[in-house]
């Protein structure tokens, strides 16, 4: 009986259940555990939801440009790697954290390597220095939630939208360039959107109108828009949450 | 008066529960679909104490489920189910110790239980150090000293 007790339980499940248990730990800290025996050495990256954090945040504020300059290379290479180990698996979720210091041309092909991957959760947390994302965030046929937030701003030039499964897109300071006509794009290219956040979210998208019948929540906040003002007209009624803060 | 079901545990021991109890097991589901279930299920691989709490868990989400469906009317703004109630018996339910916390997850996968499985999949490491785990799960280590630095070298962002 005591002999039981000692019996390593957790390596003997089957690879798939364990990768399961190590879902739901944040990535990073799953990839401590590759370090406890050969089996685990990859299996935490056998997950259907990606988390990472180089945002720099954690740095201590006396750390020098370079150390930095070599911390992110780190980051960029684990995140590198995740995704090469991961290959063509389905990926659920997608969650980025970066800020200055990464590489904006390492983003751009993590991006576009989950979109084709069908993730149907991306949430992009970037604030880099020169990066554009690429416009096919918005032309996805598996997105159910988009958000895109960032520090300072980041542009992308919107081409077209096509994302007929999307229920929840975030913006959030981001510079739509070709967007003029965002609105009109947004609500002709998701078909089934219900929520639409849109902060600081520049674009000339101002004296027009949202026309939704899926839309139920719609938040639309500018402050501090030079060139504008504006005035937006609804014709969404199944609104049942309108803020707008437009100064 | 609604179908029972019989559950034997490893130990033999009988268990009689609701058929929507019951329900909540894909496994037992599909055993009932088929008209398999006369004479009881023996579950030769569940122990009684971890029987009870499993039963606990339907029991407590079929109710849950019902009280939901009654009051669907009742949602805030944000259309969220005021589930807030179920998430906190849940986390107090995998308030166990760590053996039987395990022999829960092997009786969801078995049974094929997806609420009960996540959730103790969720509870199994969290806040667990590297070296808690090892001591925990009794892992051993298989790496020798070079190979360890090359592990610890792969995924050097998760160690700095």
């Amino acid at each position: 009986m005591i002999s039981s007790k000692k019996m390593d339980r957790i390596s003997n499940l089957p690879e798939a259940l364990i990768s399961h248990i190590l879902s739901f730990l944040p990535t990073e800290e799953s990839a401590l555990t590759s370090v406890l025996s050969k089996k685990w050495r990859y299996l935490f990256a056998d997950r259907p939801n990606l988390d990472f954090d180089g945002s720099v945040i954690r740095f201590h504020p006396e750390t020098c440009e370079r150390e930095k300059t070599q911390v992110l290379r780190v980051f960029t290479y684990f995140v590198d790697r995740v995704l090469e180990l991961q290959g063509n698996s389905t990926l659920n979720k997608f969650s980025l954290k970066c800020g200055h210091g990464v590489e904006p041309d390492c983003v751009t092909p993590w991006i576009l390597n989950v979109l084709a991957r069908g993730v149907s959760d991306l949430d992009l947390h970037v604030t880099l220095a020169g990066l554009c994302l690429p416009s096919k965030v918005f032309m996805s046929k598996s997105l159910v939630t988009l958000r895109i937030e960032s520090e300072n701003v980041i542009g992308i030039d919107v081409e077209d939208v096509f994302l007929p499964k999307l229920k929840t897109l975030h913006i959030n300071k981001v510079m739509l360039g070709k967007g003029g006509d965002f609105f009109e794009k947004v609500t002709s290219g998701c078909h089934v959107l219900e929520e639409l956040v849109l902060i600081h979210v520049y674009s000339d998208f101002w004296n027009r109108s949202v026309s939704s019948k899926t839309l139920k929540r719609l938040i639309l906040s500018c402050i501090d828009c030079d060139k504008n003002p504006h005035s937006v007209s609804f014709d969404t009624p199944n609104v049942v949450y309108l803020s707008t803060l437009i100064s | 008066m609604s179908k029972k079901i019989i559950f034997e545990s490893s130990e033999g021991e009988s268990f009689e529960v609701d058929e929507a109890v019951a329900l909540e097991c894909q496994t037992i589901k599909n055993m009932i679909e088929d008209d398999c279930t006369d004479g009881g299920i023996p579950l030769a691989n569940v122990n009684s104490a971890t029987l009870t709490k499993v039963i606990d868990y339907c029991k407590k989400h079929v109710e849950a489920a019902a009280a939901a469906e009654a009051n669907a009317g009742d949602k805030d703004i944000y259309g969220a189910n005021k589930d807030i109630e179920l998430k906190t018996w849940d986390e107090e339910f995998v308030k166990v110790d760590q053996p039987l916390l395990f022999d829960l997850m092997l009786a969801a996968n078995f049974l094929i239980i997806p609420g009960l499985l996540d959730l103790t999949c969720k509870t199994m490491m969290r806040g667990k150090t590297v070296l808690q785990i090892r001591e925990i799960f009794h892992i051993k280590k298989d790496y020798t000293d070079a190979e360890e630095a090359e592990v610890r070298k792969e995924n050097a962002w998760a160690f700095e």
